[in-house]
């Protein structure tokens, strides 16, 4: 029982207090609360002990760190800080103070400041205490400022600046806190800056600068004295404001001064610098230079200060202005000129045209021996005229500048190849060995301009031809050096001749424009003299030096130069999709393996040529024979050596035994056992061959190795042969100028096509729309309507009626970018005058398939087409069921008036009012997407003239009132 | 509105039921005794209410009116007149998520009528604070508390239509035209340094200020430390993210002394700020008094129910004298009020009546209902 309880009962109820259970149950939950109010008592004394000393424990961590942290700030800043008593002894010194005055606090603490720092003045007079930073704040109870100086422990006398605090605490003064800066730095600088100012103040009046100084937020401009000098004026102000020079300024000039100042003021652009001119007080104008910058900003990067200078200019604007008349009238007079030669080269082209086309067509006829003779002089002469318009064009181009270099994906080799075949006819006339040696480590695929880089080894190779009576010819390409950022290589091309040489002091002047070795070398072997000079430079503007010559005058010549070429990564094969060199020769494939046959198969066919495969020797040779009886023989099969029964090789053995066949192989090699291969490919004379697993760009160069070789075997059968009916395509040839007409039409007409002309756009586009044509070969410049606006309106139409017609440009100008201006403005291709045959042949070929292709489709048959798409009708009506009624209810009218005026047409034979009436039919029909009505009426207009004619007016009144039926049906509904 | 309690004792059994058990719509049913948990006791009790949903929880101490009591149950019946009662429970399966079943609860009573959500939960292993979030999601007051087992800290019991088990969260739902008020005051101060957080998972706390949670507890405690957790009840936690938000009282459920981790009747986020909190007689019952006035009628002659749910720890530091805080109530909501309640293991109970409900420790909640 708790103590307490036991003494009051004892004090109430004495020692021997009865004890019956009721009490002692009450007693119980007495004591009980005594035991929990002293246990609560003692816990709370418990807590609050625990707690104080945990207080205490914090407070006293705060005070450390504060204390600590107090020293760190006062110890970081740079300032000089010492605090002192009462008295002026040192309480404490920080690092800096420490730093300044080049002692230690330890030495310091206790002892009078004064004594130590401040204890005299520079003269030598005793300082007074009294005067001292921490006595006067002490004295006047208030912070207090000042300069004065001090002295070091080294005996030094610094300058300071001071600021001093009384040290209060609860009320009273204890002390003072001094805070100080050694200001010797500025001192010293503020005399540096007064010496600039001078030096300054003495360059700008020794110069004919202005300085200009601009506080922008407060708009006041200074002006140096010059300023005023300069205009004749008087100086009012010590400040202007910038409105007013704004003001004062020639009013052309303004606003371009205005704005470029917001752009330096924003900090778009660094440098202010502008001229402009200002009117003097005589009123004549002063060209003024300003140049400056923004030397200050606020924090939100706006412009507080602009500073700069300003000069009179006046002078050599007149002499600029005197030189840019100069050479506007010098540029002037260039473009006059370029643009005549421009001119001149395509007045010269098309009579040349004329005259180099008549002539082919002319020595395609049978005619005697001397006539053919004179004709091939005149194509001589022609050609010979035609390089030498070429040759005055490239160098007017080169001359003005005008000359672009493209940079063009091309197979060096293929290049090369075909540029020597062209050649090569004038060489082997002359029984002169042409040699192509192409350094095997070059890549085949290379970027530049192939058609610069064929100029000038046709120029070249075609100089050695003239030069050199026998012997050989060989161009070579080699290598230099190693493939540099896995994007360049350095090549050089070499033309070597056994000609006639060159002496050396005539060295130079072969390069030189006009000129030749010798003067009467012009007069022996003809040319302008010009190629050598056009090359050289087409070689600079391709990134290589001149070309080199070696010579020794009657061992021959070695003409070289360098370039850099890049490489490319674009597939081969796109190229010669459009050269058609391989298209549509037919190719027979024997391979045992199906999947590779297939893939062979493919690769063929997206080069377009025309592939058989078949998997067995037995079965090829059998397709070769057939191929061969139905007139159709395969130039190229390629063979798969390694097969199971006959192979490859077994084969070529055949063909040998029959000659009659012409076919050459291509041998696909394993590459095991190479060598013993390839040799029994040359013992059989086979073509050519590749190694397994084929790379495509190899198999190309394998076909057309083949094809060349085939060639050589069977002449090329002359084209005036190609008498076709079969395919036979219908023309429209647009063309103003006559001789042109006549050689085009000619021309069309051999290859077996039908021909309608066009004088000019407009007719064109009217013929176009009436007649039924495959292509149209369209001339560019023309009367009237040129050829790129005829196109234009054509391929409008087409937008409306469907189907695409293809349009082949003729053009004579022979400018860069000709070719990009036809394709741009939606013709399909390009051919460029004089017409060459072959090209244009080649051309017509791709239209000839494009038709036979599509005619093989079955025609989309009347059942498929629908009477009327109303979705696509309502969307040329803007989905407006109002317009649709309107114009649904006029065209009911309308139509039926028309096909009753072209019944009465037909009735009287007017057939070109049936055309006419048919015409307007179609006019009124083609908004309400009506296939049926439309393809009556295409059925009405190419039977005109016929006698089925009246049949498909039948159909197309038909198919008119199922029209109506539908258009009505549809009014109801919509 | 009719409420009527009756007790039950092991020496007398119950004592006679009310007028209208028949018809009663709801019993509430208050326990520390073991026979609360026996199936009889639940058959007993539906064979006198045979309409009623019979919800309860077991507790540290039964409340009926100002009286407190051990070891007996107090059944309260209540017959409303204008509104109704739903209940929904949900058997708490382990690795639950108590946010989750929170909201499944807010989903069963959902309906346009209801007002009030009173909740009781099992009181030891479920996560009070995410139950509370869930049950916000009804976007209604929610009160309600944690069945407690004395100051044994070991198992808890809820009954809910059925006897009671252990693994249990009931919520009933009060419907129509009633007005359902509620206060919840605590009555701590905080005291001495303030501290933090340091480690901490859920409601585990493992270091303050870096050092074991235990050792603070046992340092303060100095010869009590041996009652611990009991003794812990005195000096809950106040723990608050930042000195702007308003701080939340958490109360030591169990200790652990190989880990030196502290075990609350809610979450302790670690990085919370936290001081020890103590408190006296007078507080405690001025601010029960806070909370009545907080929860009164519109006027003091209405009769209604004023549910309590006050903090096993309350009772610990008043003893003898801890009906003087239930007296207070009375006094505050007036005679007409019937007071039911127990002592428990948390209460559920928004600061103010706009704000969302919570887990609160050491409070004294009420929830009043008029009609």
């Amino acid at each position: 029982m708790h103590r307490l309880l036991q003494k009051q009962l004892r004090r109430f109820l004495g020692n021997d207090y009865p004890t019956d259970e009721k009490l002692k149950s009450f007693l119980n939950i007495i004591d009980q609360h005594y035991q929990d109010v002293e246990k609560e008592h003692r816990l709370m004394q418990h807590v609050h002990l625990i707690n104080n000393a945990e207080l205490n424990q914090v407070n006293e961590r705060l005070r450390v760190q504060n204390a600590e942290m107090t020293l760190t700030l006062l110890n970081t800043l740079s300032d000089g800080v010492y605090a002192t008593d009462l008295h002026g002894r040192l309480t404490f010194m920080n690092a800096a103070a420490e730093n300044i005055l080049v002692c230690r606090e330890a030495d310091m603490i206790g002892q009078l400041i004064h004594e130590k720092i401040q204890y005299k003045h520079i003269d030598g007079q005793l300082f007074s205490n009294d005067r001292t930073p921490h006595l006067l704040a002490i004295q006047a109870g208030i912070p207090m400022d000042g300069q004065s100086h001090f002295i070091t422990q080294d005996g030094q006398f610094i300058p300071i600046k001071f600021r001093a605090r009384p040290i209060v605490v609860e009320g009273s003064i204890t002390g003072a806190l001094v805070s100080f800066q050694d200001i010797s730095e500025r001192k010293k600088n503020e005399s540096f800056m007064r010496l600039t100012q001078e030096r300054l103040n003495l360059a700008l009046n020794g110069s004919n600068l202005v300085l200009w100084d601009c506080d922008i937020a407060k708009n006041k401009l200074y002006l140096s004295d010059r300023w005023y000098l300069m205009l004749g004026r008087e100086k009012k102000e010590e400040f202007v404001s910038s409105d007013a020079i704004l003001k004062m300024m020639d009013s052309q000039d303004v606003g371009f001064v205005k704005s470029h100042l917001v752009e330096v003021l924003k900090g778009q652009v660094e440098y202010f610098s502008v001229e402009f001119r200002i009117p003097k007080a005589n009123g004549d104008l002063v060209w003024i230079h300003s140049h400056g910058k923004v030397v200050e900003r606020d924090l939100n990067g706006r412009a507080l200060r602009m500073t700069g200078t300003q000069s009179d200019i006046t002078e050599r604007k007149h002499s600029e202005e005197i030189l840019r008349n100069a050479k506007e009238t010098a540029e002037q007079s260039t473009q006059i000129k370029s643009n005549f030669l421009a001119n001149m080269s395509h007045e010269i082209r098309t009579p040349m045209n004329g005259i180099i086309g008549m002539t082919e067509l002319v020595l395609d006829t049978d005619l005697s021996h001397e006539q053919r003779e004179y004709i091939e002089l005149v194509q001589f002469s022609a050609d010979a005229l035609l390089n030498v318009v070429n040759d005055i064009l490239d160098f007017s181009k080169i001359e003005s500048g005008k000359m672009e270099i493209e940079k063009l994906a091309f197979s060096l080799k293929d290049l090369l190849r075909n540029t020597l075949r062209t050649v090569a006819i004038k060489a082997h006339k002359k029984n002169l060995e042409i040699i192509l040696n192409i350094d095997a480590n070059i890549p085949t695929q290379l970027l530049g301009d192939p058609g610069r880089l064929r100029q000038i080894i046709v120029n070249l190779v075609s100089n050695a031809i003239k030069f050199t009576e026998n012997g050989e010819i060989e161009v070579s390409v080699m290598r230099i050096g190693q493939v540099r950022d896995d994007s360049q290589i350095d090549l050089c091309f070499r033309v070597r001749d056994t000609g006639i040489g060159i002496p050396r002091d005539k060295f130079k002047l072969i390069f030189e424009s006009f000129s030749q070795a010798d003067t009467s070398t012009t007069r022996k072997f003809g040319g302008t003299g010009l190629g050598l000079a056009i090359s050289s430079q087409l070689v600079e503007l391709m990134g290589g030096h001149a070309i080199h010559l070696e010579s020794e005058e009657g061992i021959g010549s070695s003409f070289s130069f360098n370039l850099t070429m890049g490489l490319a990564t674009s597939d081969l094969v796109d190229q010669f999709q459009y050269t058609g060199q391989i298209a549509e020769i037919p190719i027979l494939v024997v391979d045992d393996n199906m999947a590779h046959l297939q893939q062979l198969k493919q690769t063929l066919e997206h080069w377009k040529m025309v592939p058989t495969v078949v998997s067995t020797i037995e079965k090829g040779f059998i397709e070769i024979e057939a191929a061969y009886r139905r007139g159709k023989p395969y130039s190229i099969a390629l063979v798969d050596s390694q097969m199971p029964g006959m192979d490859g090789f077994d084969l070529a053995q055949k063909l040998r035994n029959h000659p009659k066949y012409a076919c050459r192989l291509i041998m696909m090699l394993t590459s095991d056992n190479q060598a013993v291969h390839i040799a029994r490919c040359q013992e059989l004379g086979i073509a050519s061959h590749i190694i397994k697993p084929i790379v495509q760009s190899e198999l190309l160069n394998a076909i057309l190795l083949a094809i060349d070789a085939s060639n050589q075997i069977q002449p090329t059968v002359t084209q005036k042969s190609h008498l076709r009916s079969e395919n036979a395509l219908h023309i429209l040839l647009v063309e103003d100028n006559h001789v042109n007409q006549i050689l085009a039409i000619r021309l069309l007409e051999k290859l077996g096509h039908q021909v309608t002309l066009a004088h000019h756009g407009l007719e064109a586009v009217s013929q176009w729309q009436i007649g039924k044509f495959d292509a149209i070969l369209m001339d560019v410049d023309m009367p009237l309507m040129n050829g790129y606006e005829a196109t234009q309106k054509i391929r409008e139409a087409e937008q409306e009626r469907g189907g695409h017609i293809p349009i082949i440009a003729m053009t004579a100008h022979a400018m860069a970018g000709t070719q990009e201006e036809c394709l741009r403005n939606h013709m399909d291709a390009y051919l460029s005058k004089p017409i060459d045959t072959s090209a244009l042949s080649r051309q017509l070929n791709f239209v000839e398939k494009a038709k036979v292709s599509s005619s093989e489709q079955p025609i989309s048959t009347a059942r498929e087409l629908v009477i009327m798409d109303v979705d696509q009708a309502m969307k040329l009506f803007g989905n407006s069921p109002e317009l649709f009624n309107e114009i649904a209810t006029q065209f009911i009218k309308d139509v039926l008036l028309c096909l009753q005026q072209m019944k009465d047409n037909l009735a009287q034979d007017d057939y070109s009012k049936v055309l006419q009436n048919a015409h307007s039919i179609k006019g009124m029909t083609l908004i309400f997407s009506a296939q049926k009505t439309m393809q009556a009426l295409t059925s009405v207009e190419e039977s005109i003239g016929q006698q089925d004619c009246v049949n498909h007016v039948q159909v197309l009144e038909n198919e008119i009132h199922d029209l109506i039926k539908a258009i009505q049906t549809a009014q109801l509904v919509l | 509105m009719q409420v009527s309690q009756m007790r039950w004792t092991h020496h007398a059994g119950w004592e006679s039921s009310p007028s209208f058990s028949a018809s009663a719509q709801l019993v509430l049913v208050f326990s520390n005794d073991a026979y609360f948990q026996e199936e009889l006791c639940f058959n007993e009790l539906r064979e006198k209410f045979p309409q009623a949903h019979i919800v309860g929880c077991s507790s540290a101490g039964n409340i009926a009116g100002v009286g407190i009591s051990d070891s007996d149950i107090i059944a309260t019946a209540v017959q409303l007149e204008q509104g109704s009662v739903r209940i929904a429970s949900i058997d708490i399966e382990s690795g639950s998520n108590a946010q989750e079943i929170g909201e499944q609860i807010t989903t069963a009573l959902a309906a346009p009528e209801l007002r009030h959500i009173f909740v009781l939960s099992e009181g030891l292993n479920v996560n009070g604070s995410d139950l509370a979030l869930g049950l916000n999601k009804a976007g209604l007051p929610v009160t309600g508390g944690l069945a407690g087992d004395d100051t044994r800290f070991g198992k808890t019991w809820v009954m809910a239509d059925a006897p009671a088990s252990s693994d249990k969260i009931v919520a009933i739902g009060f419907y129509g035209d009633l007005t359902i008020k509620s206060g919840c005051f605590a009555g701590y101060e905080e005291f001495g340094a303030e501290r933090i957080v340091t480690k901490s998972t859920g409601n585990i706390v493992y270091e303050i200020d870096h050092q074991p949670a235990l050792s603070l507890y046992k340092k303060y405690l100095g010869e009590q430390a041996s009652e611990l957790p009991a003794s812990g009840l005195r000096f809950p936690l106040s723990i608050q993210v930042n000195k702007t938000e308003m701080p939340l009282i958490r109360t030591l459920l169990a200790v652990d002394e190989t880990s030196g981790s502290l075990t609350f009747a809610g979450d302790v986020p670690q990085g919370y700020l936290c001081k020890l909190m103590r408190t006296d007689l007078d507080l405690l019952v001025e601010n029960a008094g806070m909370a009545a006035v907080a929860a009164q009628p519109e006027s003091s002659q209405e009769s209604g129910l004023c549910l309590v749910v006050s903090c096993v720890g309350r009772r610990l530091v008043m003893g003898q004298l801890t009906e003087e805080e239930l007296e207070e109530v009375q006094v505050k909501l007036g005679s007409s009020t019937t007071i039911a309640g127990f002592y428990s293991y948390g209460e559920m109970a928004p600061f103010r009546d706009i704000l969302q409900c919570q887990l609160h420790n050491q409070t004294m909640t009420l929830t009043t209902i008029y009609e």
